[in-house]
């Protein structure tokens, strides 16, 4: 899973850091509903896939898959 | 604290009921797996760029699949690590002691939880190709996994417990880059679990907190490889640590527990040469699948005698006694 990096600035203004602060937690957010949601049916694609001896394509996933980041 | 060997019980087949439609160019390939001319390591699976990697799609996967109680802690370190830079003290104190001062450093970082601390110069080998920082020095930080937790892999519960020690290990190096920052020196903490611009294990061998083991992780002395890694890139001056000779290679050589325990048989009995330089490697290809498989594996650690508790000051005596006979 990828870590979300925010741009960081060393001596960055105290309203700069509350913007990027707040952008990651909206990212944050989304990533976690995501996770609940289109992740969920990932996950039971895969599961389903494991049980019948079958494959799921986590090429044919990325795009799904990339809203957790 | 368990203080035997863990051997895993019943771990998966190495079978897989996921695969790539168009698989992707082979890791070990991009490795450098076999090439003998020196050039730096490239990025694969894990990052924390905005650039695709060329298995980014398995490692998306990972991250679906992986359980709830990973996914919270990812997300918690996700935010704590928003501060890993910040503004640095326009009174900058004059350093005039490198030494007194590295040492001052490793109290600091101990007193914030980091239990081991060693102290390495920036170099290309510990930058992925394409990266540069503008620091030189690094501080490579070290914590322990516990052992009772960490009985449970290849299963969730390991990999929970291995992701909340990379939080707190992230959480130290965040501490430690604030209060250098406070000095006046520019310092940035680099959390794991996702590589970003440097490469841990590389960075932890060259400032003695272990060595290079034959699963590709490092070895400590006091921990063996039940511990997670974190840094601090500073221009901090400091005086270096020196790479420590505990004995692994004199093991590893003769060793096969990781080799005959890991479950696709991903680690390769001998050094190979890879990127110009010969070293123990673990077969990326092999690997990879099941270490998303079964959330993060983690068998080769915990399986290697080092990791028992207690067991590796005596045993870094006995080969090191040995190799003077």
């Amino acid at each position: 899973m990828r870590t979300v990096e925010t741009p960081t600035s060393p001596n960055r203004s105290w309203w700069v850091k509350i913007r990027v602060d707040a952008a990651l937690l909206v990212r944050l957010v989304r990533m976690t509903i995501s996770y609940a949601t289109a992740g969920r049916r990932i996950r039971t694609l895969y599961r389903r896939a494991e049980t019948a001896g079958e494959y799921v394509w986590v090429d044919d996933l990325t795009e799904p898959a990339q809203r957790l980041k | 604290m368990t203080a035997k060997r863990i051997r895993p019980l019943d771990p998966p087949e190495p079978t897989y009921a996921f695969g790539y439609r168009h698989p992707p160019r082979s890791g070990n390939e991009i490795n450098g797996l076999g090439e003998t001319e020196y050039r730096r390591p490239t990025q694969v699976f894990h990052s924390a760029g905005a650039d695709p990697l060329e298995w980014q799609a398995l490692d998306d996967f990972f991250g679906t699949i992986s359980p709830w109680g990973v996914l919270r802690h990812v997300v918690a370190n996700a935010w704590q690590l928003r501060n890993t830079d910040g503004p640095v003290s326009h009174r900058q104190r004059p350093i005039e002691d490198f030494a007194a001062m590295a040492d001052e450093i490793k109290q600091t970082a101990r007193r914030f939880g980091a239990e081991l601390v060693g102290i390495t110069r920036v170099t290309d080998d510990v930058l992925f190709d394409g990266h540069t920082v503008p620091y030189e020095s690094a501080i490579s930080l070290g914590m322990s996994m516990d052992r009772k937790e960490m009985a449970h892999v290849p299963q969730p519960r390991a990999a929970v417990e291995v992701l909340k020690v990379y939080r707190e290990v992230s959480r130290t190096a965040i501490r430690l880059a604030r209060s250098i920052r406070r000095m006046g020196w520019p310092a940035r903490a680099y959390g794991n679990p996702n590589s970003t611009d440097i490469l841990h294990i590389p960075l932890a061998v060259s400032a003695g907190l272990g060595q290079l083991g034959k699963h590709g992780s490092t070895i400590s002395k006091e921990f063996g490889s039940n511990l997670r890694l974190a840094a601090v890139l500073t221009n901090l001056p400091l005086a270096i640590d020196e790479p420590i000779d505990i004995g692994v290679d004199d093991l590893c050589i003769k060793c096969r527990r990781c080799v005959v325990d890991c479950p696709p048989g991903a680690i390769f009995n001998e050094k190979q040469v890879v990127r110009g330089s010969e070293k123990w490697y673990v077969d990326f290809d092999k690997c990879i699948p099941y270490f998303v498989k079964t959330d993060g594996c983690a068998i080769c650690i915990q399986v290697c005698p080092w990791s028992v508790p207690g067991r590796g000051p005596s045993l870094s005596q006995q080969l090191l006694a040995k190799r003077d006979r």
